[in-house]
């Protein structure tokens, strides 16, 4: 009910009528997103990647990748360069934030957003959608380590969830991917979805 | 780089830009458990990668094959675009789909791409030979001289005469003699003899007058090859192996490129020239440490087990020869029987063999004569057969006239063993003594059943004895669950193969023994098609492989071989063979059953 209102508010609140696609409905298909940021603060973080994949029903249309570098306004510290291995040469080839996310809405359109901690990457967009669209994201969000949490606790209610990425892959039993960027953490968001779904905790 | 691991076959063979284009067109489905993933009347419409996760492929109930880790399935039903098996998950799966489209293009471009999914099995199997050659070339470069067996070297005195010497050669059998003058060590060999008669030289000459000094001599821990340039570049044919400063034996240049070539000649000529049992059994150790450096050769089983047949004859010849007298050799024949016969049995595995005895030859003394044998034959190392078919054993031993009536009641009155050692006789070969022997009571077998459905029914029914093989992957499943994941190649493949094709060879009088030279023939004669035989063939060489190369493994971990393999030792390319070779076996069988009517007696 209340999620209705809102997103109701949102869509009187676009700017643009190109970007009603975002309340478009895609039964069956989800799209699971991760960022590449200079930092884990929201104030301060700037996107660097965004990969995000399409999953309809239960295939990950890994073919449809969406992969972009962005080039931050600011140059990225040598602290984060050593994480996500982007260089500020690799990212000089990149779209500015906006066409990059512009580009990320017209991908998603409606489609439900899964992530693992996916609260961050969306805070972190709205950054750049808002000034865009004139509201947040408006697509409902799915969030991994919360459906995994429900999943355990409802195994053992009493115990702590480890809500570690990796301890996720391992329960879950998904493949690790010997890649690590924006696009292949989100195939791997998308894989412990599936794997979550089917466990009834999709 | 790519996302995901193609450094597996067939993946292997694409080049990176090909690996990233084919990676660019991949989804990721996911299954739950007993989803079915791709069934008959499905459109193949794209070639699976397991990323995780354990699929089964199934024929009706029958699990024919499973897929882990990087296993592609189906190349086949990709090419032909249709599948008759269903794809089931069996745990959980996460799978990469390739489209078919993408795959098609691929193998129009690259062709060694292409030939995996367009070779046919007996191609493949050959393909995995070539590998395993080309990987293993370099061990020969690394043998040793220790490697090689080594002449014994015969060492005299300086001060023995030359025709002392002669005779000591001729004695021993060796061309050369090692001459210990003092502390001078020399050589004189035969060619040397020349020079005494051209120049006249009185024959009691010591040796030291005239034997060579200057000898080069080689390390027993040295390289093969480097004894080989020493020989090539000084000009000169021997060498005095040394360990520490002893000499331990010479080395010819004959030893090296014989050890190069047909390393198999100088076991031959050490078996010939045994004057006893312990001299052989020497030699016997040295067939299985050969069968070990030429398979790791890549010298193919078929080959490497019809090399194996023939010293093994050539050592119960002369085993036989050592304990048997001269009369009992002349007037009876020793035959091998079972694997042995047929030339199948690489690792000594068990002692199939009898004794047909011409009728009227006294048998005294016959019955000590043949423990001698099987004794000696188990201290050669190999064991004495479970199922007491030895000649120590009098069932084993035959006069003509007996075997003529032992043969009657295998046929007639199949009860109990009766068919199992008709089996194993009719794949008798004889090693010593008069081949006549056995050559008429194989005559007698075959006129006894010429034209016997029924019989052949019976003898040929025993190929359904066991579970068909590629049931055996259903096994697989479960007894994993216990940690025990083991596939028994004998019942599941070998067995099935060797027994419906003796069963084949014996109605169609094709007198071969070698399962692959009986498939020849069949197939000349039309009885088999071309491409079946073939297929068969190659399917029986690669799981006698398989055999081998676990029981090697086994031997070196002081283990008997067995047929048991577990197959998670195996590499993927060779569980897809595995796989390969139990669908030939299954189709074998059908055809078979066919042929001899099993459903109908």
């Amino acid at each position: 009910m209340l999620a209705a209102i809102k997103r109701g508010w949102q869509k009187r609140s676009l700017r643009d009528d190109r970007y009603l696609a975002l309340f478009d409905e895609h039964p069956d298909e989800l799209v699971s997103v991760d960022c590449e940021t200079t930092s884990l603060n929201v104030g301060e973080a700037e996107l660097l990647s965004i990969g995000a994949v399409k999953i309809r029903g239960n295939r990950i249309l890994a073919s449809e990748t969406f992969d972009v570098l962005v080039r931050p306004e600011h140059r990225p510290g040598a602290k984060n360069v050593s994480v996500h291995g982007l260089r500020p040469r690799d990212l000089s080839a990149g779209l500015t934030p906006a066409d990059a996310v512009g580009r990320l809405l017209d991908f998603i359109g409606g489609r439900p957003l899964v992530g693992y901690y996916l609260e961050f990457d969306v805070a972190v967009l709205n950054k750049y959608v808002k000034p865009l669209i004139g509201s947040t994201l408006p697509n409902r969000q799915v969030e991994i380590s919360a459906r995994y949490y429900d999943y355990k606790f409802r195994q053992h209610p009493d115990s702590h969830v480890d809500l570690k990425l990796q301890t996720l892959i391992d329960e879950l039993k998904v493949p690790a991917l010997p890649r690590h960027d924006a696009a292949g953490d989100a195939i791997t968001a998308a894989m412990l979805y599936l794997a979550l779904k089917r466990r009834g905790f999709g | 780089m790519t996302r995901f691991d193609f450094n597996h076959p067939p993946f292997d063979q694409l080049e990176p830009a090909e690996r990233q284009s084919l990676e660019a067109q991949a989804d990721i489905v996911f299954f739950g458990d007993d989803e079915t993933i791709l069934g008959p009347g499905d459109t193949v419409d794209a070639l699976w990668i397991v990323l995780k996760g354990i699929v089964r492929e199934m024929a009706g109930d029958e699990v024919i094959g499973v897929y882990r880790k990087d296993d592609v399935f189906d190349a086949r039903a990709l090419v032909t675009g249709a599948t008759a098996h269903r794809f089931v998950v069996h745990e959980e799966a996460l799978l990469l789909s390739l489209p078919r489209a993408a795959l098609i293009a691929l193998t129009e471009r690259n062709l060694r791409f292409g030939a995996y999914f367009f070779a046919s099995v007996s191609e493949k199997f050959g393909a995995l030979w070539e590998r395993s050659g080309s990987r293993e070339l370099q061990t020969l470069l690394t043998a040793t001289v220790g490697d090689v067996e080594l002449r014994t070297p015969v060492c005299v005195e300086g001060s023995l005469s030359l025709r002392e010497a002669a005779r000591t050669m001729k004695e021993n059998k060796v061309k050369s003699l090692l001459v210990r003058d003092g502390e001078r060590l020399g050589i004189y060999t035969t060619t040397d003899f020349r020079e005494v008669i051209i120049e006249g030289i009185p024959y009691d000459t010591p040796l030291a007058a005239l034997a060579n000094f200057k000898l080069a001599s080689v390390s027993r821990d040295d390289f093969l090859f480097n004894a080989l340039l020493t020989m090539t570049r000084s000009n000169i044919r021997r060498l005095v192996v040394l360990e520490g400063s002893e000499a331990v034996g010479i080395l010819s240049q004959v030893d090296v490129l014989s050890y190069f070539s047909n390393h198999s000649h100088l076991i031959a000529q050490r078996i010939a020239r045994a004057t006893t049992l312990a001299e052989l059994a020497g030699a016997a150790r040295q067939i299985t440490r050969l069968t070990s450096i030429l398979n790791s050769h890549g010298v193919k089983p078929v080959q490497l087990a019809r090399l194996v047949q023939t010293l093994n004859a050539q050592l119960f010849e002369r085993t036989w020869a050592l304990v048997a007298p001269g009369e009992l050799v002349a007037n009876s024949c020793l035959v091998v029987m079972g694997s042995e016969g047929r030339g199948e049995q690489i690792l000594k595995t068990d002692q199939d063999n009898a004794l047909i005895i011409r009728d009227g030859f006294p048998a005294d003394g016959v019955e000590a004569t043949c423990q001698a044998f099987s004794a000696a034959l188990e201290q050669f190392g190999y064991p004495p057969c479970p199922g007491g078919i030895m000649v120590c054993n009098a069932a084993w031993r035959f006069c003509e006239s007996a075997l003529a009536g032992q043969l009657r009641q295998w046929t007639w009155q199949p009860a109990g063993d009766a068919l199992m050692n008709l089996a194993i006789f009719v794949d008798a070969e004889a090693v010593a003594g008069d081949a006549g022997l056995l050559a008429a009571a194989k005559a007698q077998l075959g006129e006894l059943v010429a034209d016997d459905a029924a019989f052949y029914a019976r003898f040929a029914a025993a190929i359904e004895q066991f579970d068909t093989p590629l049931g055996l992957f259903a096994q697989l499943l479960t007894r994993e669950a216990d940690g025990q994941a083991v596939l028994d190649l004998k019942k599941g493949g070998i067995f099935p193969i060797v027994h419906g094709t003796r069963a084949l060879a014996l109605e169609n009088g094709v007198h071969a023994c070698n399962t692959h030279e009986r498939l020849l023939e069949l197939a000349r004669l039309g009885v088999l098609g071309e491409e079946m035989a073939e297929e068969v063939g190659e399917a029986l060489a690669f799981l006698l492989g398989v055999r081998l190369a676990s029981g090697l493994a086994a031997l070196e971990d002081g283990q008997a071989p067995g047929n048991l393999v577990a197959p998670e030792r195996l590499s993927a390319p060779e569980r897809d063979l595995l796989k390969d070779a139990f669908a030939v076996v299954k189709r074998y069988k059908q055809q078979l059953r066919h042929h001899f009517k099993l459903g109908s007696f």
